[in-house]
């Protein structure tokens, strides 16, 4: 039988997809060997303008009870509150409130989720009044309650699912994240899903995404767009979506990455999901190098630590104290 | 004439490379697939008919079964075509040219590629709409049947993928007793029982395999015995010695399990 499928892999293996895009996304203003972060504004962010080359930390606050890294760890909203402070602490430039688990799980209707996030949101605000807030979830009636509550962007990870939250985002001013989930139901695992071209998906479908925010009134520099790594997608999907996210940094719109302890990382390495730490360093690494901006995170500090010492091997930040051979 | 089958799930993990590195639940089903593959080789067939539900396709009305295998169900033999579309990596085909790969061909050629055995010659890929309706599978399957030669079968299909709460479709509890029933019909065989599925409670319960089976069915019970028509009557054959005689189907169960919450299941039959 040797010869019916026997090609199907390696064939063509010297060529590599997306090795082009090594470069520093289409702006031109991150040149190899700038040592500052300059330009035009390529992202806004509550009242802060984010340059080109600027990598930021989204921390991860759950509001919820069976959420798969933390497993209800800031179920509490006093554990929640302690866990705002710490990532504050430890570097976070914004935080993402969720209330809802992605995966499959007891139902929370609307209801349940605006208990769960916003008067969580006002507290938050009144305690930080400059800490740029993002809330997850799907729902416009959530994204209105939040909005009002004095939450600065709306993390749609469910890739608009809900048409109408991109009109909230725009009628408060808001920041929107456009996700790629490949057209998933919201909470559902993704299932022998395929694409021709899985890169060529997610550019074109958030590409549309924040094109209709943006037609909405959603202010174009507060969109991102995000890859959305295990949304409708295998690992096979998420690795090629890693190893290509050139292609979607060069449509120009700054984007988040959501990688923190995810099942790629875990299938990738055969890790539980409480030793993913170094991958998802090592793939947060790469994705910074490739262009991304944000950096949605459960550890914050370790992420930190890694986009700095990124951005300083691309010239963009300076090292913090260099004395070695220079006494 | 349908001379043996053989019975294989299709999920992307029986890709060739797809698990990355080896993983032993996988392995043990790979290895009751061979076995399974291995009975049609035996069968000494004159073509291998590869039976693959395919989602991408929707179901035309008023066609007549015999013009059906003649147009557009049959797929053309690309090897690794498309593979990429699941496991997209640097050198895999995305198949981003032609029509969309049918999931189950490509499982079904790893399938056989794996067993190292036959000829590739043999092979013929059939698509059968996902939506197809019992008595149009039933038709597809008496169509089989008539082919001139020893026809042997590679029917692809799964059980449901909603069987526990961290299946891809998460619980159904209906899931059960659904696989279970297909399963004993399987392994009766009983033809008829395959026939009698419920397309609708089988695509609510992500249970792909429905329409190949029921086309399975109708190769198996030729004049529709057992059928959805239920007008059938025992499948008359004019032996060599010009007595009509019923074949006789026997099945092996080589693999019933649900790994990741997806019901797989593989069996062989052959003619008695």
């Amino acid at each position: 039988m040797s010869g019916v499928s026997g090609g199907s892999v390696g064939a063509g293996g010297s060529e590599v997809s997306g090795g082009s895009s090594v470069s520093r996304g289409s702006g031109g203003d991150v040149g190899a060997g700038g040592g500052e972060v300059s330009g035009a504004p390529h992202y806004l962010l509550r009242d802060r303008t984010v340059r080109r080359g600027e990598l930021l930390v989204m921390a991860i606050v759950n509001r919820t009870p069976d959420s798969f890294y933390d497993r209800g760890a800031t179920w509490a909203e006093g554990a929640a509150f302690e866990r705002v402070r710490e990532a504050v602490a430890a570097g976070a430039d914004l935080v993402d409130v969720g209330g809802v688990k992605a995966g499959h799980g007891s139902p929370v209707d609307v209801a349940e989720e605006i208990r769960r996030t916003a008067r969580f949101v006002a507290a938050v605000r009144d305690e930080f009044p400059d800490l740029p807030i993002s809330v997850d979830t799907w729902r416009h009636e959530v994204g209105r309650v939040v909005c009002e509550a004095g939450a600065d962007v709306l993390n749609d990870a469910w890739g608009g699912h809900d048409p109408r939250l991109a009109e909230v985002a725009a009628e408060f001013g808001a920041g929107l994240v456009c996700t790629h989930t490949g057209g998933a139901t919201p909470r559902t695992a993704p299932h022998r899903v395929a694409y021709p071209d899985v890169v060529a998906d997610i550019v074109e479908r958030t590409a549309a995404l924040a094109e209709r925010a943006e037609r909405l009134g959603v202010h174009p520099r507060r969109i991102l767009v995000d890859p959305g790594h295990d949304f409708g997608k295998n690992t096979w999907h998420s690795l090629e979506a890693t190893r290509r996210l050139g292609e979607l940094v060069a449509t120009g719109r700054p984007v988040l990455v959501s990688l923190s302890n995810k099942d790629f990382v875990g299938e990738t390495l055969d890790a539980p999901v409480g030793e993913r730490l170094t991958g998802t360093l090592a793939v947060s690494a790469v994705s910074a190098w490739l262009g991304a901006t944000m950096f949605r995170a459960h550890n914050v500090a370790e992420t930190r630590a890694t986009l700095d010492m990124v951005a300083a091997v691309r010239g963009d930040r300076p090292p913090a104290r260099v004395l070695r051979g220079l006494a | 004439m349908i001379v043996a089958a053989a019975l294989c799930p299709e999920p992307p993990l029986l890709l060739p490379g797809a698990t990355g590195g080896p993983v032993p639940e996988v392995e043990r089903l790979r290895a009751a697939c061979r076995a399974a593959v291995a009975v049609l080789w035996a069968s000494r067939p004159d073509e291998v008919v590869v039976v693959a539900g395919d989602p991408g396709t929707a179901q035309r009305d008023g066609r007549d079964a015999d013009a059906e295998l003649g147009e557009g169900a049959w797929r053309p033999m690309e090897p690794g075509a498309g593979v990429g579309r699941w496991l997209p990596a640097p050198g895999r085909d995305g198949g981003t040219g032609g029509a969309a790969p049918v999931l189950g061909h490509l499982v079904a050629l790893a399938v056989l590629d794996d067993s190292g055995a036959g000829a590739p010659d043999l092979l013929r890929l059939l698509a059968v709409p996902a939506d197809l309706t019992p008595a149009d599978c039933a038709r597809w399957g008496a169509a089989l049947d008539r082919r001139p030669g020893r026809t042997a079968l590679l029917v692809t299909g799964d059980g449901s993928a909603r069987r526990s709460t961290s299946a891809p479709g998460y619980l159904d509890p209906r899931a059960a007793a659904f696989d279970d029933a297909v399963a004993a019909a399987l392994a009766a065989p009983d033809p008829g029982a395959l026939a009698a599925l419920d397309p609708v409670l089988a695509a609510e319960l992500l249970a792909g395999g429905r329409a190949a089976w029921q086309v399975l069915a109708g190769a198996l019970a030729p004049d529709g015995h057992g059928g959805p028509d239920g007008h059938g009557g025992p499948d008359k054959r004019c032996g060599p010695d010009g007595t009509a005689a019923r074949r006789r189907w026997r099945s092996e169960l080589r693999y019933l399990d649900d790994p990741y919450g997806v019901r797989y299941l593989v069996a062989s039959l052959t003619a008695g």
